[in-house]
């Protein structure tokens, strides 16, 4: 916990203001009601991932889907929303260590290759994908973590035209 | 000469004895520690991310041109029953369910440090490479398979199905592919990072940094970094290793340690056995031909000895027959002289 989060919640008094005995509760009265995010056009709906499309269908990551969803879990929850009260606070759940911007950098500005020798701590751009994703669906109870509920098997068709293309 | 089978075996215990005593002793069974080849790679399997895909298993059939399973890789009835390595499959991926939720463990050769199945070999077939694989040549084993016998984890298995050249199998680290700079198949494949390849120490100290990062999610326990003297395969779990499966009793000890004290005796036993026959074989010689001198010797002696004494009666003999005749020549003579006499007187 950096310091950061202590201030959200501990913000010092301004001058000239005074504790009286409603004065935390006029600060939670003040609190949103939901948490701040950028409109449904300013956020991508889908992403196109084939890092794995020589052995799987490319992935449709339903990204706009899944920000509606943690937004609509976190609901009413005023904690949660107060901490979540700037733009692009929830987009940093995914996009760590990326600046609160509309379009922050995706998981392969830094995720590259595996076994990066400088920084053995830093999964590649697959690991990655899946530790977020599946972390996730685990934390969250989603009962999809098998390959396929993801990863579409390859049509023949589609096969065959990569095999042409190889050749 | 004869020699009777309890002292020529008394001979050999001796022999063995001595020689143990006297040769530089294997560093096994030294006090020595041995903490692996410098800068050996290995691989760190997070068993907290497994997640049972069983891509592993596919790559290792594929860059190991193994024949085909008859259940698809995708099929995952496959993880229902427990499964053992085969002369076919040298990586097995195994479900357990602990507290509820599923826990994958990928098994495959642990590449020890100081290997059992090279430590109990005697024609070398195993060898620990420095980069940190342990690998079988075919060429001198002589399938007594003894390394399946001794090795700790029971990795290495037997091509049975092959009745005139079968052999020992188990993972290579990919030591072809490491040579070539590429990644071992299973590594290359994983999906999650589960498995990470780099130098055996950076992959502890990836361990230990994630034990102290999430200490909620990791067992404070790397497994292999000391089992049976060290691994270069190494394991994090988020429960108790014996819970999956894996042997918590084997204690720090590298194998060689247990053993090369009693085995390294044999190739010296089999080495002097001709020495040893040959000495047998000269000391009874000589000792024949000591005893058939020494009977001429006594035979000449007492024919001489004999000859002497011979001599010596004959001599005696000569000499009284001698004293004999000059007697009765005497009493011959004073006969003469006394018939004489009386002539006279008469």
């Amino acid at each position: 916990m950096s310091n950061r989060s202590c201030e959200v919640c501990h913000i010092p008094l301004p001058k000239g203001v005074e504790l009286t005995d409603n004065t935390a509760k006029l600060l939670l009265e003040g609190r949103p009601e939901k948490p701040a995010t950028y409109t449904q056009e300013e956020i991508p709906e889908k992403i196109v991932i084939g890092k794995l499309s020589n052995k799987y269908e490319s992935v449709e990551f339903p990204h706009r889907k899944i920000v509606n969803k943690i937004i609509e879990n976190m609901g009413d929850n005023k904690l949660a929303n107060h901490f979540h009260a700037e733009k692009g606070t929830t987009c940093s759940g995914c996009h760590h260590n990326a600046p609160l911007t509309k379009q922050p950098s995706g998981c392969n500005s830094c995720h590259t290759k595996a076994f990066n020798d400088k920084d053995m701590h830093k999964p590649g751009i697959i690991g990655a994908y899946h530790l977020l994703c599946m972390e996730c669906h685990t934390t969250m109870k989603i009962e999809k973590v098998g390959c396929k509920d993801c990863h579409k098997e390859k049509s023949p068709q589609s096969s065959a035209l990569q095999k042409r293309g190889k050749e | 000469m004869s020699i009777s089978r309890r002292k020529f075996l008394g001979w050999m215990g001796a022999a063995g004895l001595a020689g143990s005593l006297g040769a530089e002793p294997a560093h096994g069974a030294s006090t020595r520690e041995f903490t692996g080849h410098p800068d050996s790679y290995g691989v760190l399997h997070d068993i907290t991310r497994c997640v049972g895909c069983r891509s592993c298993e596919e790559a290792c059939n594929t860059v190991n041109e193994l024949p085909k399973p008859t259940k698809p890789y995708t099929d995952e009835s496959v993880l229902d029953k427990k499964r053992k390595f085969t002369a076919t499959e040298y990586t097995i991926v195994n479900k357990s369910v602990q507290n509820g939720s599923p826990i994958f463990l990928k098994t495959q050769c642990n590449h020890c440090l100081e290997p059992a199945c090279a430590s109990v070999c005697f024609v070398n077939a195993f060898q620990k490479l420095p980069n940190g694989a342990v690998v079988y040549d075919a060429s001198v084993c002589v399938g007594c398979r003894y390394c399946m016998v001794a090795c700790p984890f029971e990795v290495p298995t037997y091509e049975y199905e092959d009745p005139y050249t079968p052999e020992v199998v188990k993972c290579t680290l990919c030591a072809p592919r490491l040579e070539k700079g590429l990644l071992p198949g299973c590594v290359e494949s994983c999906p999650t990072e589960s498995l990470i390849f780099g130098k055996r120490d950076d992959l502890l100290k990836i361990a230990r940094a994630r034990i102290e990062k999430y200490p909620e999610r990791y067992v404070d326990h790397i497994y292999g970094e000391h089992e049976m003297g060290g691994t270069s395969w190494l394991y994090l779990s988020g429960v108790p290793f014996k819970d999956i499966g894996m042997r918590e009793d084997l204690g720090n000890t590298p194998a060689p340690a247990l053993t090369s004290g009693a085995l390294h005796v044999i190739p010296m036993v089999v080495a002097l056995w001709p020495v040893f026959l040959a000495g047998m074989y000269g000391m009874a010689k000589r000792r024949d031909k000591v005893a058939a001198e020494e009977k001429t010797k006594a035979i000449a002696i007492a024919v001489e000895q004999t000859e002497n004494k011979a001599a010596e009666t004959l001599a005696r003999a000569m000499d009284k027959a001698k004293k004999e005749k000059e007697n009765i020549l005497k009493r011959v003579e004073r006969a003469k002289e006394k018939a004489a006499k009386s002539k006279e007187d008469s």
